[in-house]
Parts: C-alpha cells; structure tokens; sequence
C-alpha cells in the first residue's frame, strides 16, 4: 500500500500544495510501505541521534562491568565490578577531566575512578553501569511482556466484539483503576528480590491496559474494511484474518505505543527502585543508587548526577525515538519547511508570490493563503486517515 | 442521558469492588504482618503477636477477609492499622495535606501547560516552537525522584543561601535578560525591525528590573507599593481586554481601568485597615465581593455586549485585587524570614508547615507558601510536559479545520478566529484529559510525598505497604480509584457535553 491510495481526492487544494503532493509522490514512487517508513524514519534527525545514543549507552553498560545471569559471570573491560571495595582514592572525588588543556583543564583523560566513589569506596562508574543494565532489561521485558498482552487483548476484543469485548474490557478497566505506581509498589513488595527478569514481568503485566484499549480502537475500524470482508470471503480462518491482514495495518499504532511504553516503564522501574520497591540489594539499579546515597549528596555530588543522567538520556532517547516512529507512521505529523525555508524556495524557484498575486493570478493567489494557512497549521497535505496520536474519544 | 449516567455508575461501582479485591489479596498476600515481632525479643513475644492476629482478624484467609473488610466499609469504617490507629482518622488528615499540595500544582501546571502549548502552537516551527518541543521532551523523560531530590538537596539550600545576600550577578542580570529577550521576540513575532525592537525592549526592562531588586535589596524585604499596583493594574487590564474582547471595545477597556482605579484608591484603607484582621471567610468574603463589585462595574458601563465587559472587569478585578494581596503578604516576609522559628533560611524542605510558629493570617499564609513551593516545582515540572505537548496537538489539529478558514476568510481579526473559533474548540480534547488527570491526583503525588516528607495520602499508602498493614493501603487506594472512575465518568459526559458530535447511548 503506497502513500498515494491513503490520499482522498478531492481534499487538497490547488497550487503549493498540488506541487507539493506530487514531490512526495515521485520520492515515494515504487517504494513500498515499510520503505517509505524506514525512509521517512532514518531522516527523523532527533531519532537518530537517539538510537546512536541509546546504542552507545547499551553497549557501554554491557560490556564495561560485564554480565552477571543465573551465576554466570562474564567480566568486562572495566577492572572494577559493583561489589568490589578498591582503595579510597582523593576522597573519591570522580576523576574524570573533559576540559581541554588550553583551557585550564588537565586534557581529556578518564583515570581510575572517573565517576568518583561512595564512602565506602565502590567504584562509581561500575556501579552505575551495572545500574543502567538492570535498568534497561526491565525496560524492554516490560515493554515485551505489555506489548504482546495489550495486543492479544486489544485485538480479541475488538476483532470478536460482543460478550468477549465486554469482558476483556471490563478487566482492562478493573486493571486501569489500579495507579501503575501503586500496583507496581504492591508487586515489586513481593517479587523485586527475585531479580530483574521478574520485576519486568510484573511491570509489563499491568502496563498494557492503554495499549490494549488503542489497539481495539484500531481493530474496531480496521475490521469493517473491504480487505477484511475479502479475505472472509475467501475463506481465511480468523486467525489469518487477524495476524496476516488487520495486525500489520495496525503495526504503527502498536510500535509507537510500545516505545512510549518503555520510556514510562524505565522511569516506573527507578521509581520504585527509589521507594524500595523495585530491585533489592545487593544488586541495584539507577533508581535504587539515587535512594541509597541521598543523605550523601552534600558531600558527593556525583552519586546523585550521574545515575540521574543515565535515567534521562536512556528515557529521552526512547522518546525520541519514539516521536521518530510516530512521525515515520503518521505523515500528518511530519516535519513541514519553515517559512523562511518556503520563501528561500520561492526565491530561487520561481516568481514572487506578492507579484503572482498582484497581476490577478489566481493560482498564485490560492498558493498564498494555503501557504500562510500551513505556516499556522501542521501538514494538513499529506495522507489522512492514519489516526495515530489523535485525541480518541474515551469511550472508544 | 439518565440512563446512560445510572449505567456507567453500576458499571464502574462493580469495576471498583473488583479492583479493591485484586488490590487487598496482592497487598495482604505481599508479605507477613508478623514479621517484626518474630524478629523481636520481646518476652511477651507470643502473646504480641496473639494479639496482632485477633486485632487484624489475621486467621481468617485474606479472601475472606476481604469481605470482612468490605462490611466495615458499608458501616463507614475503615479499619484500624497494625499500630492499633483509626484509619479513618489517618485517612482525614492525609487527604487534607495531599490536597493542598496537589489542587495548586495541578491548577498551574494547567494554565502553564496550556499557555505555553498555545503560543508554540500558534508560533509553530520559530525558535520557541522547538525550544517548548525539546524541553517538554526533557521534563517528560525526567524521574520526578530525581527532581524532588535534586530540588530539596541543591535548590532550597543555594536559594537560602543567596537569600542572606541577596544580590544579582552582573553575568546573570546579562544572561537572564538576553533569555527573555529572545523569548519575546519569538512569541511576538513580526518582521525584523518588529522583532528587533521586541528582543530590545524586553531584554532591557528584564535588565532593569533585576538590577533594581539586586540593587535594593528587594527579595529580603519584598514589595510592590501602590506605583507597582497601578502600573501592573494597567498592564493586566489592557492585556486581560486583549485577549478577552479586544482592545476595540472601548466599554470593555474603560470599565476594566475603572476597576484598576477602584483597586488603586482601595489599597491604603485596605492595607493599613481591612487586612490587619484577615481571617480565611474574610478572605473568602472579599475574593466573592470584588468580583461581583467588578463585574457590577462593567454592567454599569454596558457596551455592545454586556456579558463581555461584565466578564473582563471581573477578571481584571480579581487580579489586581491578588496583586494587592500579594503586596500585603510580602510585607511580612521580613518579619517571618527573621523570626525565631526560621532563622533567615525559609524555603523549608520537610513537611507542610512549621510547627509552633503562630502568627496572623499572613505569616501562615508565607509559611504555607515556602513549604508547598519545592514539592509543586517538582509535580509542575513533570506533568507540564503532558499538557503543552496536547494542547499544541490540539490547537494545530483544530487550526487545520475548514470552519478556520471560514472565518479568516470573512475577515474576522487574527483574535477572535484564534480565541473564539479556534482556542474553544481546542479547549474539548484537553478538558477530557484534565478530568482524567485531577481524577489520578491524590493517588499521584506518591513520590514527592515521600521526598519532601508530607503525611499524605502517599505516606499512607507507602508505609502501609512496608508493614504489609492492608487497611491504611486500601483506604488510600479506595478513595484514588473513587477519584479516578468519578472522573473517568465526568470526562465522558464533559466530552459530550462540549462536542455535540459525541452522542451518549
């Protein structure tokens, strides 16, 4: 399905924006739909910056400290790991410099503790890391876990309806009038000293309720589709109906909602942590180092920033890619030149717009207002249609 | 719509019994109310923890005790704690602080949010735009822990210390008026002679203005005095007709700068007479009588549409009304910042109040004030992000509608098409989601709660939980999920209410 049949005829309006349709049209001849997506995607310059950091971020924290799994240990590069207790070195002050020479600094160099160490002398940096670890394997087991459950539930319900909806949908409300904090608190009580796997479970099996109700929403209209009466008619099974031909049209809801889910869920995790709720000692996680060294912060500042910018860079990067898919999958959203880009453009590329309008051109007239009208507005051009982020009525 | 009321509440009534079931087995079943007393060594070590069980009918299996518990709930009783305290009382006190925190960082987190997604909505892609768009992603993405913290360990003790001293850095006064300047000038818009002129105007009265408080000393001994009150009174009843009529409604303007001129000729008889024996319905009495004096005033001058001059002087008079307010708190700032009980560091970090510190109707009002400040910063900080990213969808998806174009095109001003035609019907979506959000409130505040050390609802829940003590918990939890499916009901009917599209059946 290319972008060009999501186009209603009929819409749009004369000048700019006809000339403006048929470049998106030519740039998105032949291309299929996911192609256009991962096109539109790649040049989200937020959203790549994003997922070069969140890399970054990922592969440092794994590698540094090592991986610690059902007694299996696999060390790092780093000479420390997060239980160790080497020797108090300048009253841990973190001993990594940035600031170049020729300005008064000591040049770039990392030295033995460039995160600084607490009062008992734990590696900062090692300790961090192995935070930022825990921290992001909660994520996406929550992120999974709330994924497949909302979509499961989602799609029964709205592709069955009738006494299977009110059901499924009734518990979604029962599960929904239960604040994520407090059944987390609650659950994490229970299972947090179980470790990480488990406490992204329990997560992941109360975050899934909003995913659920959009992606019934997404069933309720897809399902009423010619292609779906088509396959019906001949003869598809229900399940094929709804893997193979409603779930892909509904994939860019899900995906959107799935990444914001693991921003919400990374932040719920330290959150808990924080209250004592999430990971238990003796591991930890970047919200339980905020917790354990509060008291400290007059005296070692740097146990209370660097965990807190590991929890902002790994959640902002996700929504950023997050806002990168949403764009990508809802060209309504999409960037739009600026004005001064527009007016360059027409400098260069043709008559001015004041003369056009002037002699009486009509055209050029028209041209005018939809480009005043579209500074105000945001990409009314492209396809509709696609409803992603659009305020739903609530009963829906 | 009867029917449809009486439905939703059956409905949500049965789906809130089912939540406080999953919620009382998880929460009994999360750990053992026994456990400190085994660990104890005390001699009567059996016979305490005999007691416990028969206090908290801790034999019975927690499915049973459900309904043991849901019985004293239908008799108005919500059990006692593990300490042997009512719970009820417990739950009076805590809901009372968590409202005070809550209702105010709610309410400016709204107007701020929707200010704020207005303006980059209506200045889409300028330098503000993506200014508001990369911070709103900032504040989303930060853990409000993180915040409190920071908040309560860096910023009370930098603003106590800066406070004994209060003087402005020459770089600050540079940097912070280059800010504002750049702000404006991107807000206001314009060619670039209009925008030039913007940026300088506004950065050198920033300027100005910091360099008068460093200068004088002001933030120890704050005060607008009566030039302050008229010329903000003018500002405000110039910039409140704007918005609200237009400035080409003579009556409209005329009436709210009578109102400014009654404030003006009120303050020293209210200053030096009525405030000195303020108490709360005095307060509320006045609050009532000047919007009513106000709005008497602009029906008195009429106008084309009296409605539209009643409604502007009323606002106008409320405001300069505060500002008078306000100038009567700060003069006795000095005097709270020096008593014994604060010893010249006021913005407190613990608590919601000074304990012992007495004083007049204003006193406790700045106490108030400096303990609510921290922990509203935090929420407001947070939940802002939420509210400018929608009310910018908003604004942008109705902009895009045809009745817009409409009325541009029967040449309507830029004002009325923006906060008649557009900001109206802008306002449906997000009203929705205020009812979702001061429906999740009490029950939201849990983190900051316990950061900033009130005795709120979250306290409750949050030391219920660690004593594995059920009742406290599900008191606090009965009354978010009441909250919260209230609401939930009032968003849909609000939503149909504003949008005739939205039937109800």
């Amino acid at each position: 399905m290319s972008n060009i049949t999501m186009q209603e005829p009929g819409q749009h309006d004369p000048g700019v924006v006809q000339s403006e349709a048929s470049i998106e049209q030519k740039e998105t001849e032949g291309l299929s739909q996911g192609q256009i997506v991962r096109r539109r995607f790649f040049r989200h310059r937020a959203a790549m910056v994003a997922i070069i950091v969140l890399a970054f971020i990922v592969l440092l924290s794994f590698t540094s400290v090592g991986i610690s799994l059902f007694g299996i240990r696999i060390p790092g590069w780093w000479p420390y790991s997060w239980t160790q207790l080497p020797d108090m070195e300048n009253r841990g002050v973190p001993t990594l410099s940035i600031l170049p020479e020729f300005l008064g600094g000591n040049g770039f160099q990392l030295g033995n503790h460039p995160f600084g160490q607490d009062e008992v002398g734990r590696d900062i940096f090692a300790v961090v890391m192995r935070g930022a670890q825990q921290s992001l394997t909660i994520m996406v087991i929550a992120g999974l876990v709330a994924t497949i459950i909302g979509v499961v539930v989602g799609a029964v319900s709205g592709y069955y309806r009738k006494w299977v909806d009110s059901v499924l949908m009734r518990f979604t409300d029962v599960i929904i009038t239960i604040p994520l904090i407090v059944i987390g608190a609650v659950l994490g009580r229970t299972y947090g000293s179980l470790g990480v796997g488990v406490l992204g479970v329990v997560i992941g099996a109360f975050a899934w309720t909003g995913l659920a109700r959009l992606v019934r929403g997404e069933f309720l209209t897809l399902r009423e589709r010619e292609f779906v009466d088509a396959a019906r008619v001949s003869g598809a099974k229900d399940s094929r109906i709804i893997f193979r031909h409603i779930l892909p049209n509904a994939v860019g809801v899900i995906i959107v909602n799935a990444t914001l889910l693991m921003a919400g869920a990374i932040l719920l995790e330290t959150s808990l942590s924080f209250l004592g709720f999430g990971v238990q000692s003796p591991d930890t996680s970047l919200g339980k180092i905020v917790s354990d060294n509060q008291a400290a912060f007059a005296t070692r500042p740097w146990l209370f920033w660097w965990p807190g910018i590991f929890i902002i860079a790994i959640a902002l990067c996700v929504n950023f890619i997050g806002d990168g898919l949403r764009d990508a999958f809802d060209p309504r959203q999409k960037k739009m030149p600026s004005d001064r880009a527009m007016r360059r453009a027409q400098r260069t590329n043709g008559p001015k717009p004041g003369s056009l309008a002037a002699a009486g051109d009509l055209d050029g007239a028209a041209a005018m207002v939809t480009t005043r009208g579209q500074h105000m507005q945001d990409g009314g051009s492209t396809a509709r249609g696609y409803h992603a982020d659009k305020p739903r009525d609530p009963k829906g | 719509m009867a029917s449809f009321i009486i439905r939703r509440l059956i409905a949500s009534i049965f789906v809130l019994f089912a939540a406080t079931f999953l919620m009382y087995l998880l929460t009994a079943l999360s750990g053992d109310p026994l456990q400190e007393l085994r660990e104890s060594n005390a001699p009567n070590k059996a016979e305490l923890m005999e007691a416990r069980t028969k206090l908290l009918n801790l034999d019975v299996p927690p499915f049973f005790r459900y309904f043991l518990w849901l019985g004293g709930i239908f008799r108005g009783d919500f059990g006692i704690s593990v300490q042997n305290q009512s719970v009820n009382v417990m739950l009076g006190n805590a809901i009372g602080a968590t409202l005070q925190l809550v209702t105010i960082a709610t309410v400016v987190a709204i107007v701020l949010g929707i200010i704020v997604g207005i303006a980059s909505a209506l200045r889409q892609y300028s330098g503000f735009d993506y200014s508001v768009t990369f911070i709103s992603f900032l504040f989303f993405s930060l853990p409000i822990f993180w915040v409190a913290v920071l908040l309560k360990q860096y910023m009370a003790i930098q603003i106590n210390n800066w406070l004994r001293d209060p003087v402005i850095a020459t770089a600050t006064i540079i940097i912070v008026a280059l800010i504002a300047g750049l702000l404006w000038m991107s807000i206001v818009g314009g060619r670039a002679l209009k925008k030039l002129i913007t940026f300088g105007v506004s950065a050198l009265a920033t300027a100005g203005l910091l360099l008068y408080f460093s200068l004088t000393g002001w933030f120890n001994t704050p005060s607008i005095g009566i030039v302050g009150v008229a010329i903000t009174g003018v500002a405000v009843a110039f910039g409140v007709t704007a918005i609200s009529t237009g400035l080409r409604n003579k009556k409209a303007l005329y009436s709210s700068l009578i109102v400014v001129g009654i404030g003006v000729a009120l303050y020293f008889p209210m200053m030096n007479g009525v405030f000195n024996f303020m108490t709360m319905p005095l307060f509320l009495t006045l609050i009532v009588a000047t919007i009513f004096l106000s709005g008497a005033v602009g029906w008195l001058m009429g106008g084309p549409d009296r409605w539209q001059s009643v409604r502007t002087a009323a606002i106008v008079g409320f405001m300069v009304a505060s500002v008078v307010a306000l100038d009567k708190y700060m003069s006795y700032w000095a005097a709270y910042s020096n008593s014994s009980r604060i010893n010249g560091r006021p913005i407190a970090t613990v608590g919601a109040a000074t304990p012992n510190l007495g004083g007049n109707f204003w006193i406790q009002g700045i106490d108030t004030f400096t303990h609510l400040l921290l922990p509203t910063i935090a929420i407001v900080l947070i939940s802002f992000a939420g509210y400018t990213r929608y009310s910018r969808a908003s604004l942008l998806e109705v902009m895009n509608q045809d009745y817009i174009r409409t009325a541009r095109a029967k040449g309507l001003t830029e004002r009325t098409v923006i906060v008649r035609h557009a900001f109206r019907n802008a306002l449906i979506p997000i009203t929705t989601i205020i009812a979702f959000d001061v429906g999740a409130i009490v029950g939201g505040a849990v983190i900051t709660e316990t950061v900033f050390g009130w005795t709120g609802m979250g306290r409750l829940f949050v030391e219920g939980l660690n004593r594995v003590d059920p009742n406290p918990v599900m008191a606090f939890f009965l009354v978010t999920g009441t909250f919260a499916v209230v609401f939930n009901l009032i968003a849909d009917l609000l939503y149909a209410a504003l949008d005739p599209r939205i039937k109800v059946s």
